[in-house]
C-alpha cells in the first residue's frame, strides 16, 4: 500500500489500463452482441426500488435473477413478498408463497409480464435493438435508452435505461420510467456468468 | 301451465326476499361494546399502506397483486395504486369525493372496476358516512353497530373483540353485498394485519390483503 501511495502515477496507469480494457465493449450494437455472445448463463442478486411521487420512501424489494441462454429466465423475489416468475420454452408462470407453500398465479396481468420478461431475455443476450416496439439508442457512459415507438405504449412505459457495467456483457442496473415521477430501479449485484445452472430452476418453482 | 309459472314466480319472490339480522339493544346502557362497534376498526390519521393481495376470481382461479393505498381519515381521501408483484403499475386513481383515474391498464381499465374498487376501499378504511340506525348485540351475542348510508345501503360493524372485526354491507333491498373481515395482530392504531373481503353478486370475487408495510404520514 505504501508503495502505491508513493507512486500516484502507478494508480493512474492502472486506472487507464482498466478503462482501456473495458471501454470498447459497449461502443456499438455489434460489440454488445459479440460480448453477450460469450455469455451462456447469468446468476445475479438484485435490489429493486420503486419510486413514486406519493411515496414517503421508495418500496424496496430484493431477489435474484437467473438466466440461461437462449431464453430461460427465473426472476425471484425474496422480500417483501416471496414470488417466482419463470420463463421457459416461451411460457411464463408465476408462483407466490402463501402460508408456507407456492401457489400458481392465474391472473390476466401475467400476459403483460410475459412481454416484459421476454424483453429482458433479449437484453441479457445482448439483443437490445431487436424489439420493433422500441427505438434503441446507445448513449455515452455505457447507457442504452429504449423509447417506445407507439404513442399508446409510451403512455405505459415512457423509456427504459439500461446501464451497462464496465465488465463486458454485464448489466449494472435498469431503470423503467412509467412517467417522470414513477420509475423502477433494479440494481444488480454479485453477478456470476457462465456458471452451470440446473434446467429444473427454470421449470419448477423449487 | 299457468299455475306452475305462478308457483315458480312466487317461489322466486320468496327466495329473493332478504331481511337484516335483528339488533338487540344492550340490556346494560353502560356496556361499552356497542359504542366501540360504532367507532369501528378504522385507521385514524394519514397512512401509507402496502398490501399483498390475493384475488380469487370466478372459477376459483387466483391472482396476485400489490396494493398501495395512501389514506386520510379526516379528509376521507385515498390514492390507490395497484401493481404487479414486480412493481409495474396497472391502476392508479385518486378518490376525493369523486374518482380520478390516472392510469389503468387492461383488465383494470373499466369504470365498473374503478367504482367497485373505491367502494371497497371506502368500506375497508373509512367509517361509514350516514347515520347510526341501531346499536347493540346480534343474536349470537357479538356487539354490532348499524349505519344507514346515503342511498339506502346498510352497514353492520361487528366486533368479535379488540382484534377481530367484521363489516357487512347490505343493499337497500337487504341483500348482502360485501363482507370484510379484519384481523389485528399488532398494535398499529387501527391498521389490520389481514383483511378478507368477499363480494357477492355477479361477478363475485374475494380478496385477501396481507399488510406488508404501514407508514404513518405526518402533515
Amino acid at each position: 500500500m505504501k508503495r502505491i501511495k508513493k507512486h500516484p502515477f502507478l494508480i493512474r496507469a492502472i486506472f487507464l489500463l482498466t478503462a482501456f480494457f473495458c471501454i470498447g465493449w459497449a461502443d456499438s450494437w455489434e460489440e454488445l452482441e459479440t460480448a453477450a455472445g460469450t455469455v451462456t448463463s447469468i446468476k445475479a442478486g438484485f435490489t429493486q426500488e420503486k419510486h413514486m411521487k406519493i411515496l414517503v420512501r421508495p418500496l424496496v424489494s430484493e431477489g435474484r435473477l437467473l438466466f440461461q441462454g437462449p431464453d430461460s429466465l427465473r426472476w425471484e423475489y425474496n422480500r417483501p413478498v416471496q414470488s417466482v416468475l419463470l420463463l421457459h420454452n416461451g411460457q411464463t408462470k408465476r408462483f407466490v408463497k402463501k402460508n408456507g407453500s407456492f401457489v400458481e398465479d392465474a391472473s390476466a396481468n401475467l400476459q403483460s409480464m410475459q412481454v416484459v420478461v421476454q424483453e429482458i431475455t433479449q437484453w441479457l443476450s445482448g439483443r437490445f435493438d431487436e424489439n420493433p416496439a422500441f427505438t434503441a439508442k446507445l448513449a455515452p457512459g455505457r447507457v442504452i435508452v429504449l423509447v417506445p415507438k407507439d404513442e399508446s405504449f409510451a403512455r405505459l412505459i415512457q423509456r427504459i435505461e439500461i446501464h451497462l457495467s464496465d465488465r463486458p456483457a454485464i448489466i449494472e442496473s435498469v431503470m423503467i420510467f412509467e412517467s417522470e415521477d414513477t420509475f423502477t430501479k433494479l440494481d444488480f449485484k454479485d453477478v456470476i456468468i457462465n456458471q452451470k445452472l440446473d434446467d429444473v430452476l427454470f421449470r419448477k418453482v423449487r | 301451465m299457468k299455475p306452475i309459472i305462478l308457483l315458480l314466480s312466487l317461489f322466486g319472490f320468496v327466495i329473493s326476499c332478504s331481511s337484516l339480522p335483528l339488533v338487540y339493544p344492550a340490556g346494560d346502557s353502560t356496556d361499552p361494546q356497542p359504542g366501540r362497534a360504532c367507532r369501528g376498526p378504522f385507521p385514524e390519521g394519514d397512512w401509507q399502506l402496502l398490501h399483498s393481495i390475493e384475488a380469487t376470481l370466478p372459477g376459483g382461479k387466483k391472482g396476485f397483486l400489490m396494493g398501495l393505498t395512501v389514506i386520510s381519515s379526516s379528509n376521507r381521501t385515498a390514492q390507490v395504486v395497484i401493481m404487479t408483484l414486480e412493481g409495474f403499475v396497472v391502476f392508479d386513481a385518486l378518490y376525493d369525493k369523486q374518482i380520478t383515474v390516472k392510469r389503468a391498464i387492461a383488465p383494470f381499465d373499466s369504470e365498473v372496476f374503478a367504482n367497485g374498487l373505491i367502494e371497497d376501499i371506502n368500506l375497508i378504511f373509512f367509517k361509514p358516512s350516514g347515520s347510526i340506525m341501531a346499536s347493540g348485540f346480534l343474536k349470537n351475542g357479538t356487539a354490532v353497530c348499524r349505519y344507514q348510508k346515503p342511498g339506502g345501503r346498510i352497514v353492520d360493524i361487528i366486533s368479535h373483540g379488540e382484534d377481530n372485526w367484521e363489516i357487512k354491507q347490505y343493499l337497500p333491498d337487504f341483500r348482502l353485498a360485501r363482507i370484510v373481515k379484519s384481523i389485528y395482530l399488532a398494535d398499529l392504531k387501527g391498521i389490520a394485519d389481514k383483511i378478507e373481503l368477499i363480494a357477492h353478486g355477479s361477478p363475485g370475487y374475494a380478496l385477501v390483503m396481507d399488510l406488508v408495510e404501514a407508514i404513518p404520514l405526518k402533515k
